[in-house]
């Protein structure tokens, strides 16, 4: 008797272990237009964001990830900039078509977003993502996932050149706020980068010379 | 007949000369020490550099991820937002690209970088004749030693030896190591004359 208990014990963890993770599976969005629809209003209202982010960056060949983190700043039309803060300074300001690279020693390098493919499409997809445009966007295959926690929207480029540097982006909305809590870009070699947000101030103003060195 | 004696002798002590790439500071122990090599990681962890590349052409800067899995060393370059320029492996057979991005993927470009990272990470004992190098083909190291001043350095047999002269080197690569009171270099330049290619990199 005792060995039975000790046996249906056994089987009631396991069975707990394994439900956990199907918990937050994620399955197709059964009210696909709805869900679009309120992701869509939630981008539109949207004005301004300024955020912590926390970077992980998978390389698969090597089983490591390199962490790093900073502030990210978003301010509509097309207005962004990451400011990496540890472990090392590094700032990516895209403003008006414009890329500026700039490191802690000064180094400074600026060329057109419209002149770098790949920079473009990532761009392109971070904007969208942050002001809407997404479940429509025409340069992506688009699937719309949900679990208990977040949508899932992911979008697979149609453009041979990028989808060989980025296969697919995971861009992870919270259900209770419909903001972005997280994007994941998966690259062909099971590499990826995951980046979270924290702290999120949504729509309070941001001075136009953040977007400036 | 002693007009060819005197002329066979001063073409023997002008080969001897010119042979003598350059002088080695001798039974100075400041000067000579056991390298293995310039990095050295431990097994199954990793250095990470941040790093700007100047190929002439194109000028990039990101990260460069070098791993020791038991003694295969991985390299992986990507940016500092995450794309990936190329990852490649080294070890005593030679060195291969699994993956690299199509505007660095030319030979030249490639080539350069892994006898960079082989001079780094190998062991000289493994070093190939495939370096651009001095006429005793060994790779050349510029030290920043304790005393703050630039010197020049070779391997032979696993020993760091002193160069006097830099005259030699000239369409050479040369690595500049500096070191302060940490594990691994705190900052490595890589020069190179033909074709330009500079890369900076700063420990994280």
């Amino acid at each position: 008797m005792i060995a039975m208990n000790k046996i249906l014990i056994a089987f009631l963890l396991l069975s707990a272990v394994l439900a956990a993770p199907a918990k937050s599976e994620f399955r197709p969005v059964q009210n696909e237009k709805e869900v679009g629809g309120k992701l869509d209003n939630m981008a539109k209202s949207l004005q301004s964001i300024q955020s912590n982010f926390h970077q992980e960056r998978y390389i698969h060949f090597m089983n490591t990830s390199i962490d790093s983190e900073g502030k990210f700043w978003f301010k509509k039309e097309n207005s962004l900039r990451w400011e990496y803060t540890s472990p090392f300074k590094y700032t990516v300001i895209i403003n008006r078509g414009i890329v500026i690279l700039s490191d802690h020693d000064g180094n400074a390098n600026q060329f057109q977003v419209e002149g770098n493919k790949i920079f473009e499409q990532v761009n392109n997809i971070i904007v969208a993502a942050m002001s809407g445009d997404i479940v429509n966007n025409e340069d992506f295959e688009v699937q719309l996932l949900e679990n208990n926690d977040y949508y899932l929207v992911k979008l697979k480029p149609l453009d041979k050149e990028v989808s060989k540097v980025v296969y697919e982006m995971e861009i992870f909305f919270e259900k209770s706020s419909l903001e972005i809590a997280k994007i994941k870009m998966n690259e062909p070699s099971d590499d990826y980068t995951l980046i979270r947000y924290s702290n999120r101030k949504i729509n309070e103003p941001i001075p136009d010379s953040v977007f400036g060195l | 007949m002693n007009r060819y004696l005197t002329l066979f002798l001063v073409f023997s002590a002008f080969i001897l000369f010119a042979c003598d790439t350059y002088k080695l500071i001798k039974d100075n122990n400041i000067y000579k020490k056991e390298l293995s090599a310039p990095i050295k990681i431990e097994e199954g962890s990793n250095v990470v550099y941040k790093a700007n590349v100047d190929l002439s052409v194109e000028k990039l800067s990101g990260l460069f991820v070098i791993f020791n899995a038991d003694s295969l060393f991985k390299v992986s370059f990507i940016s500092e937002m995450g794309i990936k320029f190329f990852d490649m492996t080294i070890d005593e057979e030679g060195y291969e690209f699994i993956y690299c991005m199509e505007p660095l993927d030319k030979r030249i470009i490639l080539n350069t970088f892994a006898n960079y990272f082989t001079a780094l990470l190998q062991n000289p004992k493994y070093y190939k004749g495939d370096f651009y190098y001095d006429k005793k083909n060994t790779p050349v190291y510029k030290i920043k030693d304790n005393s703050n001043r630039r010197r020049y350095y070779y391997f032979e047999e696993s020993i760091m030896n002193k160069i006097k002269t830099k005259r030699y080197l000239r369409n050479r690569f040369s690595i500049e190591l500096f070191y302060n009171d940490k594990k691994h270099p705190e900052k490595i330049i890589f020069l190179q004359n033909i074709p330009d290619f500079k890369i900076e990199m700063n420990l994280i």
